[in-house]
């Protein structure tokens, strides 16, 4: 049986497939990454990892993108590390793909499904994962070259 | 020898003595002796004449002088000297005559003198009845004056008069009405009294009310203090709703991961999850609560604040108030005593007010009476003149006629 967390940012509803999320936690306490992007918000460590915390405000919500999420949901992957960070968890709702609208749906976005009378926003959890994973990369990388 | 011894001694030589003799010669003769009697008469009257004539020469000599003194005395000379001394009628009628002139003279001296002093004294009767007379006239003219002042004053009497009628009535008004602020005055002090009093009681009571106020502002900080710990546990109940509220969601993660098999614990799990979710919506609505009771009890404590302060004022103002009522005891009791004082002097006013009233009355009837006498003195004082001009005509024509007696007493010589 899957579930969908379905979560809100900046107004907006988002779903995450609970096959890709390990947990949910608090926003633990965070170190800021030198040269990040503006939803990279640093690392953090948690249960003896160190995780790469990351906002969705700059990629949902650009008007938003300065507000901190309050609670964190930590990708499923053992080597993926990244803490999701949400507004608020809206939902733990049944998850039936098949219902889903995907029609031409590609990258990190996965399709629309319903939820109460409402479309939620279905991410495609690993590739947005890599697309973070590779803009930390990337900025690091920026970051240390320049010196 | 006397005159007639004398004048029949001289007929006798003059008359007889010629006709003794012709009768001789009568008898002696004839016809010629008619002749030579009839000379013998005629010398012997010639003779008898001449001795007549002698004889009155003699006998008239004392009557001329004394005829020239009485012609003297007739023309007024009172110094002619009679001269004639005789023992017969003649002499005494120089004597008579001397007695006369010399009586004369004393009288023609003391009416010269009393002419004088008479025309003196006219002359001044004439210049006094003259100063009489303007004397008058101004007394006069004083008189009318007096008289219109009279008058004039009854009027101002008559007007006084009513001005103290007025005036009587007016502190018989203000004795009225100073006895009814007398007792309006005791009123007040009564009324002062029972302020004070109730200043007082007000005091008191204020005292209890901050005290009250002062209790209550501690059970309100006690009461904010046990508000903060409930927003504190409201706190912890809503962190350990968050707490289980990730609890449950993770608990559904781990059942959607089961499969199956974890079918179960996702119902447990949810319904952990809507119990955190109701507990944190309990805990939002007791912590909202909580911060209205919060914010309310800071408010209540905020106004209780300013109560304190309202209520320290207005003990501060009762204690003012209280001040004031005692001033206004003291004012009032001062007041009183002023009103009853004034009471008294206006009643006394009223009295003396009426007495000056009937004061008035007799000096109006006086007045008038003085108007009515100071018009009857004004006639009687125009008569008194006209009877001074008549007098100072008179004493005029009196000096004129002692004018004219002095001019005919100074023809007299003496």
């Amino acid at each position: 049986m899957s579930k969908l967390i379905i979560g809100n940012i900046g107004g907006e509803f988002i779903g995450i497939a609970s096959k890709d999320v390990l947990e949910v936690v608090e926003l633990p306490k965070t170190y800021p990454v030198p040269f990040s992007l503006s939803h990279l918000r640093g690392v953090a460590f948690w249960r003896g990892a160190l995780l790469t915390v990351v906002s969705l405000y700059g990629l949902i919500s650009p008007k938003s993108a300065e507000k901190r999420p309050s609670i964190f949901v930590r990708s499923s992957k053992p080597n993926d590390n990244i803490l999701v960070g949400l507004d608020k968890i809206e939902d733990v709702a049944p998850f039936n793909e098949l219902k889903m609208r995907d029609e031409g749906a590609s990258g990190i976005w996965k399709g629309l499904y319903p939820w109460n009378d409402a479309w939620v926003t279905v991410l495609n959890f690993e590739p947005l994962i890599s697309l973070l994973e590779e803009e930390v990369i990337t900025t690091l990388r920026s970051g240390s070259s320049g010196r | 020898m006397n005159m007639k011894t004398k004048l029949a001694t001289a007929f006798i030589l003059a008359v007889f003595i010629p006709i003794v003799i012709g009768i001789i010669v009568d008898a002696t003769t004839a016809f010629s002796v008619l002749w030579t009697n009839i000379l013998r008469v005629f010398v012997g009257l010639l003779v008898a004449a001449l001795f007549a004539i002698i004889i009155s020469a003699v006998l008239t000599r004392n009557i001329r002088n004394l005829a020239e003194a009485g012609s003297a005395v007739a023309e007024g000379n009172l110094t002619k000297n009679i001269s004639v001394s005789s023992g017969d009628e003649v002499g005494n009628l120089a004597d008579s005559m001397r007695t006369m002139i010399r009586n004369l003279r004393e009288i023609v001296g003391q009416v010269q003198q009393s002419t004088s002093s008479m025309y003196g004294a006219i002359q001044n009767l004439s210049v006094s009845t003259s100063e009489v007379l303007t004397a008058a006239s101004e007394v006069a003219a004083n008189v009318q004056n007096t008289a219109r002042g009279a008058e004039i004053q009854a009027q101002n009497v008559e007007k006084s008069l009513g001005v103290s009628n007025s005036l009587s009535s007016s502190t018989s008004a203000i004795a009225g009405q100073t006895e009814s602020s007398e007792s309006e005055a005791q009123s007040a002090e009564t009324s002062a009294q029972e302020g004070s009093r109730s200043a007082y009681e007000a005091h008191k009571v204020m005292g209890e009310i901050l005290k009250q106020v002062e209790e209550t502002a501690s059970q309100i900080e006690t009461f904010r203090t046990q508000s903060m710990e409930i927003n504190t546990l409201v706190e912890g109940i809503t962190m350990v709703s968050h707490q289980t509220h990730i609890l449950a969601l993770n608990a559904a993660i781990e059942a959607a991961r089961a499969g199956e098999a974890g079918r179960g614990f996702a119902v447990v799990a949810e319904e952990v999850r809507r119990l955190a979710e109701n507990t944190k919506d309990l805990a939002e609505q007791i912590s909202r609560l909580s911060s209205g009771i919060s914010q309310k009890t800071d408010d209540v404590s905020r106004h209780i604040g300013l109560t304190k302060a309202s209520a320290r004022k207005g003990q501060d103002r009762v204690e003012a108030v209280v001040s004031a009522f005692d001033q206004i005891n003291r004012g009032t009791a001062a007041t009183k005593e002023a009103v009853r004082v004034i009471s008294a002097e206006a009643g006394e006013q009223a009295g003396a007010a009426a007495k000056l009233l009937k004061a008035m009355e007799e000096i109006q009837e006086i007045a008038t009476e003085n108007a009515a006498g100071s018009q009857e003195i004004s006639a009687a004082t125009e008569e008194i003149s006209a009877s001074m001009e008549e007098i100072n005509k008179e004493a005029k024509a009196l000096l004129e006629e002692a004018n004219r007696l002095r001019t005919i007493v100074e023809k007299f010589q003496i």
